[in-house]
């Protein structure tokens, strides 16, 4: 191996630096998004819903900024996080008989050793879910006067498909799992941590995965069972 | 007390190796892990096979010679012991105990359960010191360090370079080891001119050694026999962005 | 006795005053000038404290340095054990230390066996040394305003001990490592791992290189260079049990000593009072644990011999606490040597307690009482702690059980002032050398004299001796390499070839019984006879009857080990030849025809004021028995009382 190919941010420390970086650009995103969707809940008709939606699409070129930016780190952190497992994998090519966790300290979890499992599959689930959402039939409506896209009927005539619901929920289960070892693992990666806020941080990490995930997961089947077709 | 071995045993680095399993007995139960061994290799001896090789030295769990993977544990199952310090009496009389050396390609095996560890003293190499040649010193108290720093660097000096870490680790990452010592460097005043030429070439050193990246799982924490925090990962990573942004 | 005094050895200590010596011996050696150092090839065998240092300050001058160790590491040498601290004058607690205060006690301690002008020379430089472990970033206790702190110790009525936690050994062991490494990276030191000194390599009477095993692939190598330093440690593990690290070895100085360096005071071993007793057949070592318990643990015994009962229901009135009864005054902190030859006497009489019977109680229970265990845990939790973890017991509980171990050599290989044994070229650093301890040395002294010696004396003296043997380009295909290369292999295949019944180890332990029992910590003539027969026969039946598995083209711990102990049973012969010789009580060395009436050691200036210096005379001689006169110009002896 080259000294190039080692140092700045090709180093291993460098790529769990993007990985934090972009998996907290990622994570923020997630906040966004839930909170437009949480707009289902709104009981006016998917209005509020959908003005929030056109209200984006209107921002432009911001919008396409935004969505560069998300799509980079997106790859930002599956190229690193695959770099790395590969690393991972030739670093203990003879693999132990018998392997055990030590407890204690330990933050060895299913969680953090599925890291990759999970993150491939919300790699897989990404496009699909962009395919059946912002890819998807255009609806029309007319809010106020305006003409916009009426989103909020395509997400609940998909959520009345059995199938999506399960898949759907099925994958923010993984996405709760990748958060809750990622959250606090983003910040480690980047260095901000200490002794006194560890067990805050490692706390509000699971408890940021169970929210955001929860939220996400709560959303099809409260649609499948509550929300009328509009 | 009477145990089965199921012992990792292999002639050189690059031949094959297998499990062979053996039987001890009269074991008492003060009897350190390493002990047990000891008693193993007298009775292959007697019997004209060929011991199994093990590394040990201090045998009080300081010089970091010792190091087994037992029961798929690095140094056992016990917390803050090294294999040396591990007593039988945790092991229940009759059980089955399999034993393997620390393994990650970083440390290629020499002979059964001993490894090649020389990439540990390679990442100190690459930074891990304070360039001060003897006499040039000024006198001991003319740099204060405040009493929690002092104690912090401690904490974090107080590695023994036994690779458990490394054994530990599902990445078999040198994390913990390369940034404990970049740790307690950072630390203190003296170690400061130096850091972002340390942490660059430490890291990179650590890198060119083929460790595992770390992935935070902190399974290196619990095995370390000294309780090294995975706090000196993290700051490890400040002191690398720090050199970072500074250009250094 | 048929050892003769021939020659009185030369220790060149330079002229003048004692506080000036050491200042005036450096600016009167001769230099090697910087552009022509690196034309010089050391050879420093050992990465302890006395190595590392030695080797690390010898690569910053410029010298090509060839280092070699026995473990995988640099970091592994023993001196990593070291608990306590590291002693130095420097005064910061202005309880009224000095250097000439340090020299003294250091003498004092050493009970006037020890050269006055390297103990000085070991006090002056010994603020150095703490500068300098500061500069290289060791963590050291500290005060809360930032300063060093320090503890009093044994032996000393001042606060001048620096430490590191309960790991002040290891610390200062790993700043001297970091600065090896930074060696290595810049290319000056040239590590070798892994590999085990055989022999010494003399070449017109001068040490020009080294034989060693590479104990990985098994091949002997041969390393040639302008001086040898011997920085391998002392020997304690010639008693089988010891607190050394159990690859602690005598090899490389007895090689040495085979090929004419002599060897200094033998007989000097220190036993350490507070380790773990042994528990049974299969233990490999003792556990030291910190002389401070004596503070507030007592020590006893039951009163009736062959007591079987548990600790707790021994009433009062039948527990002898015998230190408290024989020791009025001092009770249960009289020093070292008293306290370990006590325990020894009363398990030998049959009133030792344990499975083995050799051991006493060390009892904290009236202490609990009076200070309440909170207290008692703060001052000892981390000792308890390891005591409740290697025994099971819990010491709050029951009291611990403790019994004397071996724990340092005073003796090694004798050297002048310049650190230089009486084979030219070859040095003797640290532990493996005679030095500056005397017949014992005093706690927290052992890791000031590593690093002095390594740090700053040898890189001024062997500037002297190099400056005036230029370098000639010797390479290792020189017939001498050869010839000792050839020994080493005859012995590895004799050893292999043997094919006997009994182990290396078994045959260790039994000189270990034979050493601990009549070369321990009290001798006498009869016993010290009689481990001399002993040691000669065991000898004799191991060439015909030990079983070295294995074979010599790979690694084999036991090959490693039965070279080892072939030459444990030749020093332990030479240890007991000493002690016999010494007819005289000093320090740890405890000859029972010579004590005073209450039964303390009689030292005996008149004839025994000198260093015994032992001449090797080829296999099946004995050895000559030279002598350095000890001149006492400052410290005058004075016999020592704890009543």
């Amino acid at each position: 191996m080259r000294m190039a190919k080692v140092q700045g941010w090709y180093s291993t420390v460098g790529k769990k630096v993007i990985m934090g970086i972009t998996g907290l650009l990622l994570f923020s995103y997630l906040v966004i998004h839930l909170a437009g969707n949480l707009m289902v809940f709104i009981p006016d008709g998917g209005r509020s819903m959908n003005q929030y939606s056109h209200f984006l699409h209107q921002l432009g070129p911001l919008l396409w900024i935004a969505r560069i930016l998300l799509l980079a780190g997106f790859i930002f952190h599956i190229i690193s996080g695959v770099q790395v497992v590969l690393r991972n994998r030739r670093a203990r090519s003879n693999r132990y008989a018998m392997y055990a966790s030590k407890g204690g300290p330990s933050r060895l979890t299913l969680a953090s050793r599925w890291m990759i499992i999970t993150g491939i599959l919300i790699f897989i689930f990404v496009p699909l879910h962009v395919n059946m959402f912002t890819l998807g039939p255009y609806y029309e409506t007319v809010i106020n006067g305006e003409p916009m896209r009426d989103i909020y009927r395509l997400v609940v005539e998909r959520f009345k498909e059995p199938g999506v619901v399960t898949g759907y929920a099925l994958f923010m289960l993984f996405l709760s799992l990748h958060l809750s070892h990622g959250l606090w693992s983003a910040l480690q990666s980047l260095g901000a941590n200490n002794r006194r806020w560890m067990p805050v941080l490692y706390t509000l990490g699971i408890v940021f995965s169970v929210l955001i995930a929860g939220g996400f997961f709560v959303l099809p089947i409260y649609t499948y069972f509550f929300i009328p077709l509009p | 007390m009477k145990y089965h071995l199921r012992i990792w045993r292999q002639a050189g680095p690059d031949k094959p190796g297998r499990f062979e399993d053996y039987t001890v007995d009269n074991i008492a139960p003060d009897m350190s892990f390493l002990e047990m061994l000891d008693v193993l290799n007298e009775q292959l001896t007697k019997e004209g096979k060929e011991p199994v090789a093990f590394d040990s030295d201090c045998r009080e769990g300081i010089c970091g010679m010792c190091g087994l993977v037992i029961d798929g544990m690095a140094h056992g199952p016990r917390r803050l012991t090294t294999t040396c310090e591990l007593r039988m009496r945790h092991f229940p009389d009759g059980a089955t105990i399999t034993v393997e050396p620390f393994r990650a390609d970083a440390f290629p095996i020499i002979k059964d359960l001993c490894v090649d560890r020389s990439a540990l003293d390679r990442i100190i190499q690459a930074g891990g010191y304070i360039s001060v040649n003897t006499g040039s010193a000024p006198d001991a108290n003319a740099i204060p360090v405040p009493k929690p720093i002092a104690e912090e660097a401690m904490d974090a000096a107080a590695c023994i370079g036994c690779g458990a870490c490394v054994a530990a680790c599902p990445n078999a990452s040198a994390a913990l080891f390369t940034g404990a010592k970049i740790s307690q460097l950072a630390l203190l005043p003296q170690g400061h001119p130096e850091r972002e030429r340390r942490v660059n070439r430490m890291v990179a050193q650590m890198d060119l050694e083929g460790f595992g990246s770390c992935s935070n799982h902190g399974e290196c924490e619990a095995a370390c026999p000294k309780g090294i925090s995975i706090m000196n990962i993290a700051r490890m990573r400040r002191e690398f962005i720090r050199a970072g942004v500074r250009g250094a | 006795m048929s050892a003769i005094t021939q020659t009185v050895l030369d220790a060149k200590i330079p002229p003048g005053p004692l506080a000036e010596k050491w200042d005036n011996h450096k600016a009167s050696v001769k230099l090697v000038s910087p552009a022509n150092k690196r034309k010089y090839t050391i050879i420093v065998v050992g990465t302890g404290l006395a190595g590392a240092s030695a080797a690390a300050t010898l690569g910053e001058l410029g010298y090509n340095v060839l280092n070699f160790c026995i473990q995988d590491t640099p970091r592994r040498a023993h001196s990593v054990a070291a608990q306590g601290g590291i002693n130095a004058a420097k005064n910061y607690q202005n309880d009224g230390d000095s250097v000439y205060r340090l020299f003294y006690d250091t003498i004092k301690g050493g009970d006037y066996r020890a050269r006055e002008a390297n103990v000085y020379r070991l006090a002056q430089l010994s603020n150095n040394i703490i500068d300098q472990a500061v500069a290289q970033g060791v963590p050291f206790a500290r005060e809360y305003g930032g300063v060093l702190a320090n503890r009093s110790f044994g032996g000393a009525q001042v606060s001048r001990t620096f430490y590191a936690r309960g790991q002040t050994g290891q610390q200062l062991l790993l700043g001297a490592y970091s600065a090896l490494m930074r060696q290595v990276d810049a290319g000056r030191v040239k590590l070798f791992p892994r590999r085990e000194m055989l022999d010494v390599v003399i070449i017109d009477g001068r040490a020009r290189g080294i034989i060693c095993r590479n104990l990985v692939t098994g091949e002997l190598e041969a390393y040639a260079g302008d001086a040898v330093c011997l920085a391998t440690g002392g020997y304690s593990t010639v008693f089988f049990l010891s607190t050394n690290a159990v690859n602690s070895n005598a090899t490389a100085i007895w090689r040495a000593y085979k090929k004419g360096a002599m060897f200094g005071n033998p007989c000097f071993t220190q036993i350490h009072p507070t380790c773990l007793p042994e528990a049974g057949a299969g233990q490999s070592k003792l556990t030291l644990m910190s002389e401070s318990l004596r503070n507030d643990g007592r020590v006893w015994v039951p009163k009736k011999k062959g007591d079987t009962r548990p600790p707790e229901q021994i009433p009062e009135d039948e527990r002898d606490y015998y230190l408290e009864r024989r020791y009025p005054a001092f009770g249960n902190l009289v020093p070292r040597d008293i306290a370990s030859r006590a325990a020894k006497a009363v398990c030998d009489e049959g009133y030792g307690v344990g499975a083995t019977g050799r051991a006493v109680y060390l009892d904290f229970s009236e202490a609990i009482q009076r200070l309440g265990v909170d207290v008692i845990r703060e001052r000892y939790g981390n000792l308890f702690a390891m005591y409740h973890e290697i025994t099971g017991e819990d010491p709050y509980k029951v009291p611990m059980r403790i019994y004397p171990a071996p724990h340092y050599t005073m003796g090694g290989l004798w050297v002048d002032y310049n650190l230089m044994t009486t084979i030219p070229g070859l040095y003797a650093l640290g532990e493996a050398n005679f030095s500056d301890h005397g017949a014992n040395r005093l706690g927290a002294s052992a890791l000031m004299q590593g690093l002095a010696d390594g740090y700053f004396v040898i890189p001024v003296t062997i500037g002297d001796f190099l400056a005036t043997h230029r370098p000639d380009g010797l390479k290792t295909d020189h017939p001498a390499f050869k010839e000792a290369m050839r020994g080493v292999e005859d012995q590895v295949k004799r050893l292999l070839s043997i094919n006997g019944k009994k182990t290396v180890r078994e045959y260790w332990w039994e000189l270990g019984r034979i050493m601990w029992d009549y070369v321990g910590m009290s001798r006498n003539e009869q016993g010290l006879k009689k481990a001399i027969s002993d040691i000669r026969a065991l000898r004799e039946q191991y060439w015909k009857d030990v079983k070295v598995p294995g074979s010599a083209a790979d690694l084999n711990k036991s090959l490693e080990l039965a070279g080892r102990v072939a030459d444990f049973l030749e020093l332990g012969e030479l240890m007991a030849m000493d002690a016999l010789d010494r007819a005289e009580s000093c320090g740890g060395h405890f000859r029972e025809e010579y004590q005073t009436p209450d039964g303390e050691a009689l030292r005996r200036d008149d004839e025994f004021c000198h260093v015994s210096v032992w001449e090797y005379k080829g296999e099946g001689n004995e050895p000559v028995r030279h002598k350095e006169p000890l001149v006492f110009e400052y410290a005058k002896p004075s016999q020592r009382s704890y009543k």
